[in-house]
């Protein structure tokens, strides 16, 4: 009986190696979890969670990710010596990585997962590199920019380890970090190997792709823009953990008056708001959806005022014909993204969502028509 | 006062030659390279003149095994080599008139130093095909020093190069190796490249690509098409598509796969830069979804990066993906209209990628989706095959509710497609477009229920005491309790966890190992989600065990049976039992055993 079920299970798991990041990996992971969990496999439960919580974090369901992530770690402490340290930890580093994103995750817990992992790291003999990486996103996160700052030269100071991360990501963290500085040129820059296809990892060129839009806008270089809006795009079209980007691509569409376009990636997306439960991304993308609608909605040519959109039933606005009053449309999301921002705001014990928010119709100042024309190159 | 760097040539020739490059068997891409455009220059000078490269071996040299890179190209000036040769990171091939010809590959000026990973030192002779020159010989040596001496003979313009074998690089001095590389780098040049070994002179590139033959008559191109597939790939492919594109002039072939690639196998093209092998792992040529083909392509306007190993990531290169990507999308609406048999073989090899590119391009959508094949309870089916039978198409969108909802749907005679796959549930989603006429339906396993009978008034005053008790002995397991009639009847109850109630069964598992910090940080997870999504334990009333339980007088009886029906629902779900489910199942048994010997003996006495 319990061959035919570890046959099972090596199907699935054959299966799943074969498929993209996503949800469909994602539920074969789960089936094989459940058979494992009939079976009462401590190392065969623990191997498949493993691949689930990697499965969860890069396909877009990082609750799934965080509730599997746990019973590793549980188990792990359960029974010293038995699983690996480093893996353990790198998946922890990935946990801590996105647990802001839950607002209902108070910040004295996120503090102490941080110290636990700085615990964890330097009792297995490596450095805070990582750690401090980390600290610094967090406190990014709720804008705490000086210590944000002053983490991110302490990262910078401790050397690499296998814990860190790898050159490729570590050098967009720094593209990443110098436009939260406000450098856009310099982070220009540093991202060239990155935009130019010479170094790649899993999750870079994609995310760099999406940061650097609005700074080559600020800079006036749409052209750039536009075509690392067409590659980067592309790179994260197909992956619901990159919903936050895939709000650049339509806030950069949007600015550039590329409104057909915008409307289609509104279109493709949406749904993803409701398989990828991050309440950040959908900040994110209610926001640049908000944005939207409201440029569409103010915009002098009337014809744009009431798009024509094919959305899923479930979408609350959701009307039969689908003609919808983009002024509707951009006061359903303002909601949203303000029900979410009052969320985090409560948590983070400040107004920086709120106050996002408020910053964001200015981003109207960068608006100036730059058409894609598809034949043109 | 200004000051210039000073480099540790050493140390800089060791970096570049040892980390800028994937494997030493490039410093034969490069020497090959290297011929390639001397030849391409000298013949900007002369129309007329016609290119070739000899390579020898195995020339002893002393002791050490000798490798010797021929060509008639250009050569090189005194002046030159102190320029070029010998400045590194200085390059003849930048920025002057002749770079708009766009002709050469080499462009930074370190190609060289890839010898130096096999060499000890290179020694060229040269002389230059500009005027009256002289035969120079240069040596140079990896410390980074070299010398220079005019020779007494006179050579033919042109090029030699000289390797010795450096200790533990025996290998890339053998005749088999050699002849592969420069095969595997170089078949498709257009000039002859001779190779001498002991044995004797072989031309090692005579095959021309079939993009470059011009054939009589269909066939015949086919046969050389597929031939040239089966010696590239040792594959015997099921299709050929002819590329050409202006943007990036690019010219090549992309052969269907007979098989669906897997994963690793997609993008595994032979990519050639200029008609020298740039990469077999080239990403981005062509659109993502087209991973039904291999393909070999020569670009000869497309930049590489520093590594030579793939194409600089720019606009040329994107037009160039979008004009490819049209030319197989051409091939496969062409196929449709005129071979829809062979489309539809195609399509059962294929059909992953077709419906990648059919979720995004409304045309294509049209013309494809009654030929796409979608997984349901009742087989395997196409749209049309589906949209036949049913009016109204439901849908699933995740694996577990297909797996929870395919058998009691069959019951029903609802057919249910299986969209958890990628691209499936989207398409799905836009079959409006092309059959107006459908509904379209998403369904979970909380949804069956609605086909299911409701009990008549009377009915549900008779099973109001069993529901009661069943809402009871279930509550400290989140779930509520349902009765309705529905097939089949010999099912007694069905589990239903659709929404997040799955989600918060795994929470609760998971809480049964956690500490208290992290099941505190699983409470934080738990309580930002839907209250109202429970799990639901429908009974069936047509089921004759069920039927009598409603009528059990004797309370610990029914909460014992009850205790039984529910656990049994969950393994029937193919759910693993938690801690508590677990004991409830121990304790149920224990009871039913007790009870059953009590009322043995009873009836003994
Ligand atoms: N076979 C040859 N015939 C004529 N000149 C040559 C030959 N090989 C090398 N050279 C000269 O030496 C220079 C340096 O060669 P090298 O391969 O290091 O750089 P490159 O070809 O210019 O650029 P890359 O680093 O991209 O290969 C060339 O620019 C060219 O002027
Ligand atoms: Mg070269």
């Amino acid at each position: 009986m319990s061959e035919i079920i570890e046959q099972e299970i090596y199907d699935l798991l054959t299966d799943a190696f074969e498929l993209e990041e996503g949800d469909e990996q994602i539920s074969m992971l789960e089936a094989a979890v459940r058979l494992a969990d009939g079976l009462r496999d401590l190392e065969l439960q623990y191997e498949i969670r493993e691949l689930l919580v990697r499965a969860c974090v890069f396909g877009g369901a990082t609750d799934k990710g965080l509730v599997t992530f746990s019973w590793c770690l549980a188990q792990f402490d359960q029974h010293p010596g038995q699983f690996s340290e480093w893996a353990i930890l790198w998946k922890y580093k990935w946990i801590v990585g996105v647990i802001c994103n839950f607002p209902q995750i108070p910040k004295p817990r996120i503090y102490q997962m941080l110290d636990d992992l700085a615990d964890r790291s330097l009792r297995a003999g490596y450095g805070l590199r990582a750690v401090h990486m980390h600290r610094y996103r967090a406190e990014r996160f709720w804008n705490n920019r000086e210590q944000a700052i002053e983490y991110f030269h302490r990262m910078e100071a401790e050397p690499k380890d296998e814990l860190s991360n790898c050159s490729v990501c570590e050098l967009d963290d720094e593209v990443g970090f110098s436009i939260y500085r406000g450098h856009d040129e310099r982070a220009l820059e540093l991202a060239r190997p990155l935009l130019n296809g010479e170094e790649k990892c899993a999750t870079v060129p994609h995310r760099t792709y999406a940061n650097v839009l609005l700074p080559l806008l600020r800079l006036g270089r749409q052209h750039d823009a536009l075509a690392y809006h067409r590659r980067g795009y592309e790179l994260v079209a197909g992956n619901k953990s990159f919903l936050d980007k895939i709000a650049d691509h339509l806030i950069f569409l949007t600015l550039t008056e590329n409104f057909t376009r915008a409307l289609e990636v509104f279109e493709r997306h949406y749904p993803w708001m409701e398989k990828n439960h991050d309440a950040f991304y959908h900040f994110r993308f209610s926001r640049a959806a908000w944005l939207m609608f409201e440029i569409l909605a103010e915009h002098a040519d009337k014809s744009l005022a009431e798009p024509r959109l094919r959305l899923p039933r479930s979408f609350p606005p959701f009307v039969d014909e689908g003609r919808y009053h983009a002024v509707k449309l951009a006061a359903w999301f303002k909601l949203r993204a303000e029900e979410l921002g009052r969320r985090f705001d409560r948590r983070n014990e400040n107004s920086f969502f709120a106050q996002t928010l408020a910053e964001t119709p200015a981003l109207k100042a960068l608006c100036a028509p730059f058409a894609i024309v598809e034949s043109e190159w | 006062m200004e000051y210039r760097f000073q480099v540790n040539l050493g140390g800089i020739i060791d970096l570049l030659s040892n980390h800028t490059y994937s494997s030493p068997q490039v410093f034969i891409r490069e020497l090959l390279q290297n011929g390639v455009d001397a030849i391409v220059a000298r013949s900007y000078l002369d129309p007329e003149y016609r290119g070739e490269m000899h390579i020898e071996l195995p020339a002893q040299f002393g002791e050490h095994p000798a490798l010797v890179f021929r060509d008639n190209g250009i050569g090189l000036t005194e002046e030159e080599i102190h320029l070029f040769l010998a400045t590194i990171g200085q390059t003849s091939k930048r920025d002057n008139d002749l770079l708009q010809r766009n002709g050469f590959i080499g462009q930074f000026g370190v190609g060289l130093l890839s010898c130096f990973v096999v060499s000890d030192e290179v020694l060229v002779n040269t002389r230059s095909a500009k005027g009256d020159a002289k035969t120079i010989e240069w040596c140079g040596r990896a410390d980074g020093t070299y010398s220079l001496a005019v020779l007494d003979r006179q050579m033919e313009p042109g090029t030699e190069v000289r390797l010795l074998c450096k200790k533990s690089a025996e290998d890339y001095f053998l005749s088999e190796t050699v002849t592969r590389l420069a095969s595997h780098y170089g078949s498709l040049l257009p000039f002859p490249i001779n190779l001498s070994d002991g044995e004797g002179t072989t031309v090692i590139n005579e095959a021309r690509p079939p993009w470059l033959e011009q054939f009589a008559d269909a066939e015949l191109e086919r046969e050389h098409y597929l031939e040239y597939g089966r010696a590239t790939f040792a594959i015997e492919f099921f299709d050929y598509i002819p590329l050409r594109s202006s943007i990036g002039d690019v010219a090549g072939v992309a052969f269907v796969l007979p098989f669906s690639p897997s994963l690793a196998n997609r993008k595994t093209h032979r990519v050639y830069l200029k008609n020298m092998l740039l990469s077999e792992q080239t990403e981005g040529l062509l659109p993502d979804w087209a991973f039904f083909v291999k393909c070999v392509v020569n670009a000869n306007d497309l930049r590489p990066t520093a590594s030579r190993e793939s194409f600089y990531e720019d606009a040329k290169l994107a037009a160039t993906r979008i004009a490819l990507g049209q030319q197989l999308r051409h091939y496969l609406i062409d196929l449709a209209r005129e071979s829809p048999h062979r489309l539809r073989q195609l399509i059962q090899l294929h059909y992953l990628s077709i419906k990648a590119l059919a979720v995004d391009d409304e045309e294509f959508f049209r013309i494809f989706i009654k030929w796409l094949p979608f997984e349901t309870n009742m087989g395997t089916m196409t749209l049309t095959e589906y949209i036949k039978d049913h009016d109204v198409i439901y849908y699933v969108q995740n694996l577990d509710q297909f797996r929870q909802t395919a058998r009691i749907a069959a019951s029903q005679s609802l057919c249910v497609i299986n969209a958890a796959y990628t691209y499936d549930a989207r398409l799905i989603e836009r079959v409006n477009d092309v059959f107006p006429e459908v509904s379209i339906e998403a369904i979970d396993s909380n949804s069956l229920t609605h086909s299911f009978e409701y009990l008549t008034l009377d009915e549900q005053d008779e099973v109001a005491q069993f529901i009661a008790v069943a809402n009871q002995v279930l509550l400290p397991f989140k779930c509520a309790v349902e009765i309705r009639t529905f097939a089949p009847a010999e099912l007694p109850a069905l589990y239903i966890a659709g929404g997040d109630a799955q989600f918060k069964r795994s929470i609760e598992t998971t809480k049964e190992v956690t500490d208290t910090f992290w099941s505190a940080v699983l409470n934080d997870v738990e309580s930002g989600l839907d209250p109202d999504s429970g799990a639901q334990l429908c009974f069936n009333y047509r089921n004759s065990v069920v039927y009598k339980i409603t009528k059990i007088k004797d309370e610990t009886l029914l909460r014992l049976s009850l205790q039984m029906l529910y656990v049994q629902a969950i393994l029937l779900s193919h759910r693993p039992l938690n801690a508590r489910e677990m004991a409830l199942l121990n304790e149920g048994l224990l009871g039913f055993i007790e009870w059953g010997v009590d009322a043995f003996e009873g009836w003994i006495q």
